[in-house]
């Protein structure tokens, strides 16, 4: 799964983690703001996306969000590390947290299913 | 209500490329129904597919039409300056959609506890629901669009 303007710097599947800087010239800027480029909530989830699809197969999806937190913005250039916690086989279920820094930028806990390939 | 482009009436702070909610359909005191898409060339969409969770972006903008600072015309107005600060109960009835497609989204505000404005969203295509959910946006300088979108108040 592509990221538009993003650089995947390291992941890792056993430590559930992916770490990404999110470049300038990401489109997911373009117009989220003409005068102050914030990263939108909806492209942070759509990196805990491409983290869940690494480790629970590519063929899972975010298909609920019971929770999300939106603590701090993010800027172009900045360096993310996105983290998730599956909840045991069986359950689809996995809490997340996007960190710059020492920041914590966002967390939530989602639900996910498969998409028919 | 007659449907007001929002493109024209410069209604969000979005710029074009990130701006998916496209006319007001109609605005009465607490909610609010949009039409709108997700373009096929938007950074969210990928081989003709798109995640249903970016619709969250659609009902956050569709929240922020209306409620927006007070002023004496629409074209005083100045876009509500708010992010997207919280969001619970999110379900998406498909876990994808087709961009490009005419979109519906309807928001409702179900609380404020200032500068806090919670909603109830609903985006659906002509198939049926898309994504519910509730959310919560952090604003400023925030007033409500009346019933029937003739005249704007300030919020209790």
């Amino acid at each position: 799964m592509a990221l538009d303007g993003c650089e995947i710097t390291n992941a890792s599947v056993d430590d559930r983690s992916l770490e990404v800087v999110v470049g300038s010239d990401s489109r997911f800027f373009d117009g989220h703001f003409p005068e102050r480029p914030i990263l939108p909530a909806v492209a942070q989830l759509t990196l805990v996306e491409v983290l869940l699809r690494r480790c629970c197969g590519d063929a899972a999806r975010i298909a609920a969000l019971e929770r999300l937190r939106l603590l701090a913005v993010v800027q172009p250039g900045d360096r993310l590390l996105v983290r998730l916690a599956p909840a045991p086989a069986g359950d689809r279920s996995a809490r997340f947290e996007i960190t710059c820094g020492t920041t914590r930028v966002s967390d939530g806990t989602l639900r996910w299913s498969a998409v028919e390939e | 209500m007659t449907a007001i482009p929002v493109d024209s009436a410069g209604l969000l702070p979005h710029g074009p490329a990130a701006r998916f909610v496209t006319r007001v359909i109609e605005c009465g005191a607490d909610h609010i129904l949009c039409e709108g898409s997700m373009p096929a060339s938007a950074a969210y969409a990928r081989d003709g597919r798109c995640a249903t969770f970016v619709l969250l972006e659609l009902g956050a903008q569709a929240a922020a039409l209306l409620d927006r600072p007070s002023g004496a015309d629409v074209a005083s107005r100045a876009p509500r300056d708010g992010y997207l600060a919280r969001a619970r109960s999110v379900r998406c009835s498909r876990l994808e959609f087709t961009p490009g497609l005419p979109l519906q989204v309807w928001a409702r505000r179900t609380g404020v506890l200032a500068p806090l404005f919670m909603y109830e969203v609903v985006v659906s295509d002509e198939a049926g629901v898309l994504l519910r959910g509730e959310l919560s946006v952090y604003a400023r300088g925030t007033g409500t669009c009346s019933s029937g979108g003739t005249g704007w108040i300030s919020p209790p």
